[in-house]
Order: C-alpha cells, then structure tokens, then sequence
C-alpha cells in the first residue's frame, strides 16, 4: 500500500515505488530522489526505530537518531557494498549512531508507556522486562540489546563498542545476571 | 568451580528462555512527522555523515578453491550412499521432498532437523506418563502468531484441539484432532492432525497428517500406525499441478530415544507429567517419517521458573519450560493447576517471532 508521507505529495509515484526493489530503491536515492527516501522510510524506519530505541530507551533520542540516519543515507549510500542485505546493513549503521549518541549524550531513560503493545505478550511482564532492561547501565544494556536481541556475534559487538571480545562476553554475563535479578525482584522468576 | 559452572548454565538456559521476549520488547512507531522533519533538513541542505560499516567480505579465490576442493572430497565420500538413497528412492516411486513445515508446537516442523544420532544418546530421564489419568475431554483454541522484528504480523494461524474418549482396536484410546486453519507466507493454510493414543499410558497407536497445500501439491496426506517399535504406514501427495506421489513409511524407533511424542499434542502431553521446579525429562517429536533425516527430533525440557502469565483465556500460575533442541530453544509455559499449555514462543530459523497463545477452552463432557 502507498503510504502518505508529508512533504512528498507525489502518491502515484509512491505507489510505483512500492514496485520497486531495494537496490532500485537505493540508486535512485543515492541519486537524490526523495521518493525513494520516503520509500526507503517506510520499509525499514520501523525496524531501525526498534534498534534505536532498544538502545537508547527513550524515544525522543531514537527519534533523533532515526533523523540523522535518513538525512545521511543519500551520500552514505555511495559507498554501501549492494551485494549485502539492505536492512541489515541500516540496522548495524543505526546501531553506531545509537551507540555513539548514547557515549555522548548518557541519554537518561525515558520509558514511554503509550507505545503499541504487540498482542499475545503480557503487558505486566513485557513492562517489568522493559523496565528492568532500561534500569541496566548503558554499557551493559548495549551488549545485551546487540547480542540478544539484534543478533550481532561478539566480534561485532567489540568492532562497535570498541572493546575486546572477551569484554564484550563478560559485559553480557554481567547484564544477563543483573536482568535476572531484577526480575526476580520484580515478581518474575 | 563446579558451584560457577552449574550457575552459568543456569543463567544461560534462562538468557535462552528469555530471547523471544527480549524481541518482542514493545518500540515506538516512527510516524510521518518524523520524515517531513528528515525532508526538511535535508531540503535545508542538512547533511549527516553516518559510520563507515565494514562492507560485506568479498570471497577470495583461494576461498572458493579450498571450499571446491572439499566439497570435491565430500562428494566422492558420499558416492556410496547417495546410490543406497536414491535406490530407497525408486522404490517409494516418488521424488517429492517431505517434510513438516506448516504448524508446530515443539520442534518437529524444523524440516530435515534431525540431528546426527550416533553422536550420542539422551543426557535426561526419559519423560514418564504418571498422570496420564488427569487426562480428560477438553477443547482448546489457541492462536498461532509469526511476527517480524517490527511487530508486524507475518502469519497467522488458528489451532482448534479437541481430546476425546474411544476405543480402537478393543483398546481404550484418547482421539486427539489438531486442526489447524490461517494463513503462512501469505497462503492460506489447512493441516490436522489426528492421533489414537493408548488411555493406560499414552503410547501412540495411530497418527494421520492432512495438509492443504503441501508445497506444489494441492493436498499432502500422512498415515502412520506404531506397533512395538515399529512406524509403517505411508504418504500420498496430489494435485492438479503435480504428478501424484507416494511413499511406504517403515521405520525403527529405537527404544534409547522414547517416549516418542506427537508434536500436535504438545499443549496436553505436560498434563500426564508430574511438574515441578526442579523437572527434566528428554523425549522425540516424531517426524512425518518419509524422509530418513525427518523420522523424529530428541528434545529436552527443563522447569526454569514460575510466572503468571497472561493470555486472551485467562490468567494463570504456570511452570515455564524451556524445550530444547540442537541449538534452538522454545519457552513454554505449562499452567500449574492441570499441565494444559497456554502459551510458547520462540525465534523461528527465518528469524521471526513465533507465539502460540490459549484463547479459550471447554470441557467435552465427563471422562468414561
């Protein structure tokens, strides 16, 4: 389905974009067509708000990273290696921005309790994990969400964070172990 | 030492039980506002340099050779066997790949997932029936969700169970029928599954698999019969499309990896097991058996907490499991008060959110 994006009035060309394949969509933007941005925006913001968000637990800071992502993405495109995956190539590239907000910024939590709720999960234990979760350090909240959740091998994680591997595994043992505490004293065992 | 080893085990069964929530962890949904603001700096000539992401490793030549030349060694070492499979092919006189892809519960529908046997023999108890008398006619309806990491739903699958009393072959049975109607990788799905089970202890007897469409067949059926430990029966695939097909089922089911279970009964089996914090059991999830790699799955389930969970049927206190398998983990949660499951969860190898929830239940009259 087309989907109306503010400044960008043109809906028959939205609708021929949604025809369009990734890597069409990224020669266009690398181009300059902000069709294909605003395509690009509908197909992966939700995914890389969820990685930012995660990271950064507030939403106003992954709103902010979300925004310079798409704003940079024209020119980063230019050197974007097509052979890989495109969402995950966004994802590790969110990942950084997130990351590097979060060492320049220490962006205090800010848990937003008006987000969609997927259906089936129990709010009580879905806010008690999100709660314990945003309560980690930034440090170990990085590792956890990396690796658990956005499924980067340690390496990866250490490329990132600028650590060692091994610092990397220990920070996730650490964050699993606070995590379970806190659980455990939240009512979940 | 042996006291630090057992709790990083401990804590990383539970980090594997707690993966599919972590995922599932609610985001906010970028709105349109937001990309009018990303229009508008750029249209102000706002620019951002974003991190350099290490490009995707090109493969080296020498790579490429190194892995030809294994694949090279591989093939001849294989030679032999290939011709025994597609001799046992011929004489099932079809081609057709089978194997479960539609509806699960435990692991059974990770196609072509079973493991190498010979590398060893289960570690836990074996799972014991000793209640299978608690037992008892009852409907349930559950709901069968795959999500992305988004929380965009990918699939959607109801699964209506009902368990009743008969008697087949002069033998008190259980009559289980698992129908399973929605719609995966955007087709719309029909699979049941029916099974007899022995009353006394729960030891399979029949089991019939019905599945519209089966890959490019319009209809793929499964008939199986268990005596000792012997599985015959066998499958037929039709369509207007496809030549039909069909295959003889006979195999062995060593006793070493018994009690062997049927997938779609996952949320009553736990009702004929005495559960507490400290239970483990191993078992095998029985395959549609018409391949050799696809004949059954040794898992293992553990208790790893206590947790009230909530689902459309209701609240209840619950044992959670975690299901294991190969490198693949489920959580599952039993309720406490009679073992029926009311909820699991798990990553499924496409990367999605799988989750089954209990939406209502009903009792099917008195046991005879």
């Amino acid at each position: 389905m087309a989907h109306s994006i503010g400044v960008i009035p043109a809906v028959d060309q939205l609708r021929h974009d949604d025809e369009r394949s990734d890597a069409e969509l990224v020669r266009a933007t690398r181009a300059g067509d902000m069709t294909a941005l605003a395509e690009l925006y509908r197909r992966f913001a939700r995914v890389l708000m969820a990685v930012a968000y995660r990271l950064l637990a507030s939403r106003e800071a992954a709103e902010d990273v979300l925004h310079d992502v798409f704003v940079g993405l024209p020119e980063a495109l230019r050197k974007y290696d097509e052979r890989g995956r495109l969402e995950a190539w966004l994802k590790q590239v969110t990942a950084r921005m997130a990351l590097s907000a979060l060492r320049h910024e220490r962006t205090t939590a800010d848990l937003d309790v008006d987000v969609a709720q997927p259906r089936g999960v129990d709010p009580d234990a879905a806010l008690t994990l999100e709660s314990a979760l945003a309560a980690l350090s930034p440090n170990l909240r990085a590792v956890l969400v990396l690796k658990e959740i956005e499924g980067f091998t340690h390496a990866e994680i250490a490329t990132m964070l600028g650590i060692s591997k091994g610092a990397s595994e220990v920070r996730l043992h650490r964050a699993l172990a606070a995590l379970r505490a806190a659980l455990v004293n939240g009512g979940r065992s | 030492v042996k006291s630090l080893g057992s709790r990083k085990r401990a804590l990383e069964r539970w980090a594997e039980a707690i993966q599919p929530e972590l995922r599932e962890l609610r985001s906010p949904a970028p709105d349109d506002r937001l990309f009018d603001r990303i229009a508008t700096s750029r249209a102000q000539g706002v620019r951002v340099i974003l991190p350099d992401v290490a490009p995707t490793r090109r493969r080296s030549p020498v790579r490429f050779f190194i892995a030809a030349g294994v694949a090279a060694v591989l093939i001849t070492l294989m030679i032999p066997f290939w011709r025994v499979t597609r001799t046992s092919s011929r004489e099932g006189g079809a081609s057709v790949n089978v194997g479960r892809s539609a509806v699960e519960w435990l692991p059974s529908a990770v196609a072509y997932a079973q493991p190498d046997l010979r590398r060893g023999v289960p570690t836990l108890p074996a799972m014991e029936f000793r209640r299978a008398n608690r037992l008892r006619p009852i409907a349930l309806e559950y709901l069968r969700t795959w999500r992305d990491s988004a929380a965009q739903n990918a699939g959607r699958i109801t699964t209506q169970i009902t368990l009743r009393d008969t008697t087949s072959d002069g033998v008190r049975a259980w009559s289980f029928v698992s129908r399973n109607t929605g719609v995966r990788n955007g087709h719309a799905l029909l699979a049941i599954d029916s099974a007899m089970l022995a009353r006394s202890d729960l030891r399979l007897l029949r089991h019939t698999v019905i599945e519209r469409p089966y890959s490019r067949y319009d209809e793929i059926r499964i008939a199986q019969s268990f005596a000792g430990d012997s599985l015959t029966g066998g499958m037929q695939a039709t369509g207007a499309r496809a030549s039909p097909a069909s295959r003889p089922i006979a195999r062995k089911l060593p006793r070493t990896f018994a009690p062997y279970i049927l997938d779609a009964a996952g949320p009553l089996l736990l009702s004929a097991v005495e559960l507490d914090a400290d239970w483990s059991a191993s078992a095998s999830v029985l395959g549609w058996a018409v391949r050799d790699d696809n004949v059954f799955v040794p898992i293992e389930m553990r208790v790893v907490g206590e947790e009230v969970v909530s689902v459309p049927a209701g609240r209840f206190d619950c044992w959670r499991i975690l299901i294991r398998y190969g490198n693949h983990a489920i959580s599952y949660w039993a309720r406490k008060s009679d073992g029926v499951g009311v909820r699991n969860m798990d990553i499924d190898p496409s990367g999605l959110t799988r989750e089954v929830v209990l939406v209502r239940e009903s009792s099917l009259g008195t046991r005879g």
